[in-house]
């Protein structure tokens, strides 16, 4: 199973790649969405956790790209808010297809859990 | 028959020599009165059968005497006899009076017969005035008299009409005249009013600085008046009355005249006014808190994110129980930390309240319930109405009455009540009746009140301040912001909250919540800057509709989505119609299959020539873009534009 990490932050991506790399799974990671795009396309992945606020691409775009691509894809949106806040964005990002969110800070146990579960379901 | 008591009262000893001479003639008891306030004095020893009373005397005059009796329902039966001077320059004076019998002054003789006459009638009991005025013959009308007659009706007139009060005071402080608006402060008929001490009528702490004052009067040489200005007024009742109490040298005496001034409705202005601007000041401070709050928890989400995840990770990894333990000491920490970030973000902008159907009661006793059982401190709801729903985020309310509980308890030291009212009110009347800004509409208003110790009038006004806070700090982590996330949340919902001491004691929060969701227009409760403005955007692509959609929304516009040039020229046409003209709309420049910004603009502007209309465009190097003001736009975007963008566009189009 392929995980593909898209976040403009080192540190949560490093982070996150080594939650996943514990919990057993191949990651992949990316700076931005366009990049994440690029990287898909040449190395499908079965889950994407995205950070919906970054330079280049937004992650509510990707998102919508992504599920327009690959509809069976599962998709976990972060975000820490930026200026909106978590709690305008991260439901934007379950109407575009999103299938958990997670509001940083978050507990990577339970991102781990919710990984295990979308991707167990396949 | 019993003997008749009869009342003299004219200002001429002559006068009062020939009625005492006839009245005791025909065998009646007669006691005679220099003016009216003299007679009423004597008519409160002894209510006389019979009154002749001149009509211009001094002091108190014989209309206004009349006016008295007439109007006293012991005296109102009094046979009334007017001896006028001026009869035949003020001829319809009986009538206006309600006199039985008018005799005009004139030759001894004549008089004595009607005033044998009168006394005939009133012991035949022939009341109500025929409006005839005897022994006018071989008068004439004088003209300097007439002239003084006119005079004095302008002069009535003017009192009469003045907003200001005014009352004319004798050497002994007794109201001799008081025009309407006076009588009206005063509170009481004007009867009453006439011939009471003004002292009487008056707070005892004014009244007793205006007898010293005129204790002074009476061996002065200059007369200095005695006020009490706008800083200090007097309370009359509910009212705030400026007093300004003129002495008058008069031969040997004087009299005083009093300018009354309502000014309570210019002091709840002024004090309403001081209030908002309070609130306008405490509003500005927290929304750059608020800015700084988001950054701030944007910031340290991200970073204690990665912090927390790595302690995780560290102590999954770590096979050493020590570092174990002090893994998880810092991840409790860590914890504690990001409760604190959230306490933040509930003022900061970031936060969007989830609004739901919520039964006030219900919830404010689910919190006081829970909250007080552990402490020992009683409490008491009182719901005007159980039913009373109102639509709020609960979890925001929730913590509303969760600080108000806490810092109660805390206040308490765990002995006393707390007392919680709900009912609903009118927002304009309360504005009116407290002074405090209160928005309009029909409200819920809450008072929440602990039996502490109360808090200090100095600091009433810094307590929802951050990090103000009277308790010792350190002792806990995130104090000194209950209050301001109480604000904030109140805030938030349109409402309106402040605290008093009520002077029984205890500490008063009074909160208000508007029943309906209204669409607050008023700057003072405004707290997004965009609020109520329409808004329509026209895309073809739905994500950046959605997207768009959210943003303007954050600030508090209402959006409106076309995804073509022709809808988004038909919507704004119908809204145009309607009235509910847009204050802006975001045209894209280019639409697949359909029609473009540019096209559309054209089209909105030939229907409305002061449009706001921005163009967006993914293609920033486009000529339209780049002279947007040459194509009727007020604004270009290059997508995808941030929050920050468009923060901006509602800072200047809004």
């Amino acid at each position: 199973m392929r995980i593909l990490v898209i976040d403009d932050d080192d540190q949560m991506r490093t982070l996150l790649r080594q939650v996943m790399e514990w919990a057993g799974y191949e990651v992949v990671e990316a700076g931005d969405g366009r990049e994440g795009m690029h990287k898909h396309r040449k190395q499908p992945a079965d889950l994407v956790i995205t950070d919906l606020i970054m330079p280049e691409q937004e992650g509510l775009e990707t998102i919508t790209s992504l599920k327009k691509e690959c509809p069976g894809i599962k998709i976990i949106a972060i975000s820490g808010g930026g200026r909106i806040g978590p709690e305008a964005y991260l439901p934007a990002a379950q109407e575009l297809g999103a299938d958990k969110v997670f509001s940083k800070p978050f507990d990577v146990r339970e991102l781990a859990e919710a990984v295990k579960e979308l991707l167990g379901h396949e | 028959m019993n003997e008749i008591h009869a009342l003299v009262v004219d200002n001429s000893p002559v006068i009062r020599r020939i009625l005492s001479y006839v009245l005791e003639a025909e065998g009646c008891s007669v006691q005679i009165a220099e003016d009216g306030l003299e007679a009423l004095d004597r008519i409160a020893q002894q209510r006389p059968d019979i009154l002749f009373t001149d009509l211009i005397m001094p002091k108190i005059d014989g209309e206004k005497l009349s006016y008295i009796i007439r109007n006293t329902p012991e005296l109102k039966d009094v046979f009334l006899v007017v001896l006028s001077g001026v009869a035949l320059e003020d001829n319809d004076a009986t009538v206006r009076i309600g006199a039985d019998v008018c005799i005009a002054k004139g030759p001894a003789a004549t008089m004595k017969a009607h005033i044998v006459a009168a006394l005939d009638r009133f012991r035949t009991n022939q009341r109500g005035g025929t409006g005839m005025i005897q022994g006018l013959e071989g008068l004439y009308p004088r003209e300097v008299t007439s002239e003084l007659l006119i005079s004095k009706k302008h002069r009535d007139v003017i009192l009469k009409r003045m907003t200001e009060g005014v009352v004319e005071l004798n050497h002994e402080g007794r109201i001799v005249m008081a025009n309407d608006a006076a009588v009206h402060l005063f509170a009481q008929p004007e009867a009453r009013v006439l011939g009471s001490h003004l002292v009487h009528l008056l707070p005892q702490a004014a009244g007793e600085q205006i007898a010293t004052w005129m204790e002074q009067l009476k061996g002065a040489v200059g007369f200095v008046p005695l006020v009490f200005s706008y800083d200090e007024p007097i309370l009359m009742e509910e009212r705030q009355v400026t007093f300004n109490l003129v002495p008058v040298a008069e031969e040997e005496a004087f009299f005083i005249i009093g300018i009354l001034q309502d000014v309570s409705r210019r002091k709840m202005l002024e004090q309403r006014q001081r209030q908002l601007e309070k609130e306008l000041q405490r509003i500005r401070k927290l929304e750059a808190m608020s800015l700084m709050a988001s950054g701030i928890s944007h910031d340290f989400n991200n970073l204690l994110t990665i912090i927390s995840g790595n302690v995780e990770m560290a102590r999954y990894v770590s096979r050493d129980e020590s570092v174990g333990q002090m893994l998880g000491e810092a991840a409790k920490a860590l914890n504690l930390t990001v409760q604190l970030i959230r306490q933040f973000t509930t003022f900061s902008d970031n936060y969007l309240p989830q609004k739901s159907r919520v039964r006030l009661c219900t919830l404010i006793d689910e919190v006081l319930s829970q909250d007080l059982s552990p402490t020992g401190i009683s409490y008491r709801l009182t719901c005007g109405d159980d039913e009373l729903a109102i639509t709020v985020d609960p979890n925001l309310i929730r913590q509303v009455f969760a600080n108000l509980t806490k810092n109660a308890v805390e206040a308490m030291g765990g002995i006393g009540g707390v007392e919680v009212a709900i009912d609903r009110v009118d927002g304009s009347e309360e504005a009116a009746r407290t002074g405090q800004a209160v928005p309009g509409g029909e409200l819920i208003r809450i008072t929440f009140s602990d039996s502490g110790p109360g808090i200090a009038p100095a600091i009433l006004d810094q307590v929802f301040d951050p990090y103000f806070s009277t308790k010792l700090k350190g002792a806990q982590k995130g104090m000194g912001l209950g209050l301001t996330i109480v604000h904030s949340i109140v805030k938030k919902h349109g409402g309106a909250v402040w605290i008093t001491m009520p002077p029984a004691g205890g500490c008063t929060v009074t909160l208000y919540f508007p029943l309906q969701e209204v669409v607050v227009t008023d700057p003072h409760f405004l707290t997004r800057k965009g609020q109520g403005a329409r808004i329509l955007v026209m895309d073809d692509e739905e994500m950046m509709r959605l997207i768009n959609k959210k943003m303007f929304e954050h600030f508090g516009c209402s959006v409106t989505l076309a995804t073509s040039g022709e809808e988004a020229v038909e919507l704004y046409r119908q809204h145009l119609v309607a009235g509910r003209r847009f204050d802006l709309a975001l045209l894209d420049l280019r639409v697949c299959g359909g029609m473009g910004g540019l096209e559309a603009a054209r089209a909105i502007v030939a229907q409305d020539p002061e449009a706001a209309m921005v163009a967006i465009s993914g293609d920033s190097g486009n000529e339209v873009m780049l002279q947007y003001s040459d194509h009727h736009f007020v604004a270009a975007l290059a997508k995808p534009f941030s929050i920050d963008a468009v923060e901006e566009l509602v800072n200047r189009f809004l």
